[in-house]
């Protein structure tokens, strides 16, 4: 019997847990902590702690297949490989699209953003975190310098006060949810923002149910009140920033009381968060999801700018990533120049014709919403490359067949810039290839040779560190440490734990503040009387893991108590949501834990305000 | 010849053994006896995974991989016999060897009545455990409290009250209680212990009570059973193993330093057990702290008395699925079920992503149901209430009655017509 522990890297979000995958006779058969990772210390979430179990899922797609006549084949790679040449080198490359994957690792992603720019020679090349947090991302470069969180996972423990702003790291981060316990824990005064009173919200010492969507004035408005009171860090402002005056500025409109109009909370709660954020130092930004755009983050590094909480431990802004990989797919180039599109510019492009094939990798773009799956549709050749059988593959003409996580060698970078080594523990499931083996192997196919000739992920890595500034220096050897290195590495043994110690990485090495306005999105009306707070949806992982399953086995609408007794719902009612730019029946959950006049529907309807109708008796 | 009782002081005469075991190497010399002589098909021992401070459960079925296995690691914050139910089969279909620590042998013995581990199938040499101290902190503890970077350090030890450390360039060792003052230390539940000498185990060994001209060169043994005699009698036999009889000092050492990490052990209780108040007070405690829960599950995962095909806290009448935080009955089900057996192994509070003290409040409760039913859990095959039933036939039994409720078809509190 073999039986062994192989340490590796948890595939769900973005916190990078150390798991140790339990093998047995060349399958694997369970997760067993892994207690020396620094970044978990051996804790897991319920994903985490099941993380096998998709691994062997029987719908795994174990063979390439080739759809003829509306149905599936099974193929031979080479015939796979043959027909995706064929096809690709029938259009030009301007009208190829190319997605890489957030829940892949570096080193498929930086092949495949190679195979995008000289295989078939398309400037569109984006990623699957363009849904989530790569225009906040961006917010971060242009603040501060660098793309990423500021400081370290570990060290949110060491935070005096943390503000949880479009998060809830205790459900959706829950390892990193752990550091905002620990940190409570030591005497840190915890304010979280959201119209739930989420799992987080729920720890707060301060919880403010702020309408969603209207993050961005809550946040002004805390600067706003911190500056009034005099309470900005001036000798921070001084020596390390650019332009507070235009920050200034920009916040003076928001008051507490337009804050509370606006957020719906009192004019007092609004004092009472700059109160207690400016009361402690170092102070902590927490943020996630809800940073959708690139103004939530900004408005984050104007109040971290402002209170001079940059560059020590337990400060920072802090933007905790949904997918083990949406960091490094972005630090090794899966984004478009200025010349290129962004997914949803591919789909829109794509409903206009002018882009006529697409290769998806990792991804199930469809879930984003019925406009895209009905470009998917019409899109003239589509390539999926995936574990299993999403919404996306089954509208592919081509089906790649990738190997998971616990079947391959890689690298992921976590939130925290952690780059960390995912070890191959079982052989791949059937025909299933490691992602950049079947990147390479196309790229092989399509004439490529010369620069796709890597046998194994550790030479791609080597690869990556010498076109990646941020990567320079590291190797898999350094990577074998379980601290691993956090990037950039020249910050010491283990790589750099908080960044802008000395300096930002900006142009001027200053930090830059921005004048970011509250803009109101789609307001409540008459017609449509319910704000919507987006939840996590249900990824392909997770919905290939019966345990996770059996714990969420459908998307629900969820209804505050108020509201449902008013329309009637009770938990398990079916109701029909309907916003502008459509409708979805859903099952209701019926809470105290929402506040009324909102509502919670998955990401994936893009709405935000929504009117309800009971549809039947449950 | 051996035989149950016997206090010995043993040694390895193998070379290789000799040049990487520690005190005597007698535990890894058993093991090859034990491997060679196929009394078991397999050894589950802890090894060094990517360092010192990573401990790793290694399966051993070729005697000359065992070298490599010697040493021990306080970091090691493991629980086997879990691991044995979960991925062994219980060693229902091979003969097992594993070195083990008190909290281990404890949960062999529960799993074992509860039917979850053949026992007669595994042969457990007892480590003597004053206590081990998580991997992440130990490192920080070196780092801060020693001002020694913890790559450097090669080799870390608890001897007389002392965490030591051993690096390039020196040794230093501080008292486990100061480092306790400041946060550092055992885990909490190694502080409240008082399991240091593993008698379940054939064989108890240590380094306890090795004085005079075998100090720090021989093993204590303690012989726990007939199949711990006959293991040592083989090795002996076979060459790799020396014993002699311990001397009457070196017994009385031993048990004034088990004496002394007993008391150590009652004033953890106290300390403990009077902070979390009585009552309502304790009560109103417990559910603040679990609500923090995130349902991870890891508590049932790793808890050695869990070993339910069906959960009850995947009933949906009375844990809603997907409700994060659950309802405390989710707190009150895994309390309901395991308090009574309870091993104080402190797994599913290492493991709780919420920072749940989890094991002190099982153990708290532990303790009183003890005090009540005198029911001592790990000690004995003597089985507690809750284990009395075959979980799969009463599964099915319920399940004939149209209900699988267990309180209404149990103690049928309503009669049906």
């Amino acid at each position: 019997m073999d039986f062994k522990y192989v340490p590796s890297i948890c595939p769900y979000c973005g916190t990078g847990c150390g798991i140790n995958l339990v093998v047995k006779d060349g399958q694997v058969k369970g997760i067993s902590p892994w207690q020396r990772n620094p970044v978990n210390e051996g804790k897991v979430c319920i994903r985490g702690n099941k993380s096998f179990e998709f691994v062997n899922s029987a719908e795994r797609i174990t063979t390439p297949l080739i759809k003829k006549d509306g149905k599936f084949a099974e193929a031979s790679w080479e015939d796979a490989y043959r027909e995706i040449a064929s096809k690709l080198k029938a259009v030009k490359g301007d009208e190829i699209g190319c997605v890489a994957s957030a829940r892949t690792c570096n080193e498929d992603n930086y092949v495949f953003k190679n195979f995008a720019a000289n295989v078939v020679k398309t400037a569109n090349i984006d990623y699957c975190g363009r849904r989530c947090n790569a225009d906040a991302v961006r917010g971060l470069t242009e603040a501060f310098g660098q793309g990423a969180m500021t400081n370290s996972i570990t060290d949110i423990s060491a935070a005096k006060a943390i503000l949880v702003i479009g998060s809830n790291p205790l459900e959706e981060n829950p390892l990193a949810g752990r550091r905002v316990i620990m940190a409570r824990k030591n005497g840190a005064k915890v304010i979280v923002a959201d119209a739930r009173t989420s799992a987080t919200a729920k720890i707060a010492d301060l919880h403010l149910a702020v309408n969603p969507g209207t993050e961005v004035a809550f946040v002004n408005g805390v600067a706003a009140a911190i500056i009034k009171a005099g309470k900005e860090n001036k000798d921070f402002i001084a020596k390390k920033t650019a332009n507070f005056e235009k920050c200034k500025a920009a916040v003076a409109p928001c008051t507490p009381d337009a804050v509370a109009k606006i957020c719906g909370i009192s004019a007092e709660a609004v004092t009472k968060a700059a109160e207690l954020f400016t009361a402690a130092h170092p102070a902590s930004i927490i943020t996630s999801a809800g940073a959708v755009s690139g103004d939530l983050i900004r408005a984050c590094a104007n109040l971290a700018l402002l209170t001079g909480n940059v560059g020590v431990a337990g400060a920072g802004v802090n933007l905790l990533r949904g997918k083990s990989n949406a960091q490094g797919a972005m630090d090794v180039g899966c984004v478009p120049a200025d010349n290129g599109h962004t997914v949803p510019a591919m789909i829109e492009a794509a409903a206009a014709g002018k882009i006529k094939a697409l290769y998806i990798m990792g991804e199930n773009i469809a879930s984003a919403g019925s406009h895209v799956a009905a470009v998917l549709d019409k899109v003239g050749f589509l390539v999926v490359q995936d574990m299993f059988m999403t919404e996306t593959a089954a509208k592919a003409h081509v089906i790649l067949p990738s190997a998971s996580f616990a079947e391959r060698d890689g690298t992921v970078t976590n939130s925290e810039r952690r780059i960390q080594r995912v070890t191959k523990a079982v052989e791949p499931a059937g025909k299933s290839k490691a992602d950049w083996q079947i990147v390479c192997d196309l790229a092989k196919a399509m004439g490529a040779e010369k620069d796709f000739a890597f046998t194994s992920s550790e030479e791609i890595f080597a690869e990556i560190t010498k076109h990646v500034p941020a990567y320079a220096g590291i190797t898999y050897t350094k990577l074998e440490a379980p601290e691993a290195v956090q990037w950039p590495a020249a910050g010491g043994k283990f790589g750099t734990a908080v960044l802008y110690a000395d300096k930002f990485a900006t142009k001027d090495g200053k930090g830059a503040f921005a004048a970011v306005e509250y803009k109101a999105g789609e307001a409540v009306s008459a017609e449509y009387p319910f704000a919507v707070a987006a939840q996590w949806p249900m990824g392909t992982l997770s919905m290939n893991t019966p345990s996770i399953v059996r714990e969420f086995p459908e998307a629900k609408v969820i209804i505050s108590k108020a509201d449902a007794e008013n329309l009637g719902i009770i938990t398990g009612s079916s109701v029909k949501v309907s916003g502008k730019s459509g409708s979805v029946t859903l099952a209701a959950t019926v809470t105290t834990a929402i506040k009324a006049g909102v509502v919670s529907l998955p990401l994936t309807f893009a709405a935000a305000a929504v009117k309800l109708e009971k549809t039947e008796e449950a | 010849m051996s035989k149950k009782g016997d206090m010995l002081y043993a040694w390895t005469n193998d070379a290789d053994i000799k040049k990487k075991a520690e005190l005597g190497g007698a535990v890894t010399a058993l093991w090859k006896y034990a491997l060679e002589s196929k009394a078991v098909d397999a050894v589950l021992v802890i090894s060094k995974g990517k360092d010192l401070y990573d401990a790793k459960p290694t399966l051993v079925k070729n005697a000359a991989e065992l070298a490599n296995t010697a040493g021990s690691l306080h970091c090691g914050t493991l629980l086997l016999p879990k691991l044995v139910k979960k991925y062994l089969e219980g060693a229902e279909n091979m003969k097992l060897g594993v070195t083990v620590k008190g909290c281990d042998a404890m949960a062999f013995y529960e799993l074992a009545k509860r039917k979850q581990i053949n026992l007669d199938n595994v042969v457990m040499i007892g480590v003597n455990c004053g206590g081990s101290v998580s991997p992440v902190l130990a490192r920080r503890m070196i780092t801060e409290k020693y001002g020694v970077d913890p790559d450097m350090v090669h080799k870390e030890e608890i001897d007389k009250g002392q965490f030591i450390i051993e690096f390039e360039g020196g040794h230093k060792g501080i008292s486990v209680d100061e480092l306790e003052e400041s946060g550092y230390g055992r885990r909490s539940n190694c502080r409240r212990c008082k399991m240091k000498i593993p008698r379940q185990a054939d064989l108890a060994c240590g380094n306890w009570g090795v004085i005079g001209e075998k100090a720090g060169k021989a093993t204590f043994v303690e012989v726990c059973s007939d199949k711990g005699a006959k293991l040592v009698d083989g090795a002996v036999k076979s060459g790799v193993l020396s014993v002699e009889p311990s001397i009457p000092k070196g017994l009385e050492i031993r048990g004034k330093v088990e004496g002394a990490m007993l008391k150590l052990g009652d004033k953890w209780r106290k300390h403990d057990f009077e902070a979390l108040g009585e009552g309502t007070d304790r009560l109103k405690k417990i559910m603040e702290e679990t609500s923090r829960c995130i349902k991870c599950y890891s508590c049932i995962s790793a808890c050695p008395i869990c070993y339910c095909v069906d959960c009850t806290t995947k009933n949906p009448n009375y844990v809603t699925p997907g409700e994060v935080p659950p309802n405390f009955m989710f707190h009150l089900i895994r309390f309901a079920h395991i308090a009574d057996s309870c091993v104080n192994c402190g797994q599913c509070q290492e493991l709780c992503p919420s920072e749940i003290p989890n094991a002190l409040f099982m153990h708290s409760q532990q303790v009183e149901l003890e005090k009540m039913f005198n029911h001592v859990p790990g000690v004995s095959m003597e089985l507690p209430l809750m284990a009395y039933a075959e979980e799969r036939v009463e599964r099915d039994r319920l399940h004939n009655t149209g209900s699988d409720m267990i309180y209404e078809n149990v103690f049928k509190p309503l009669n049906k017509h």
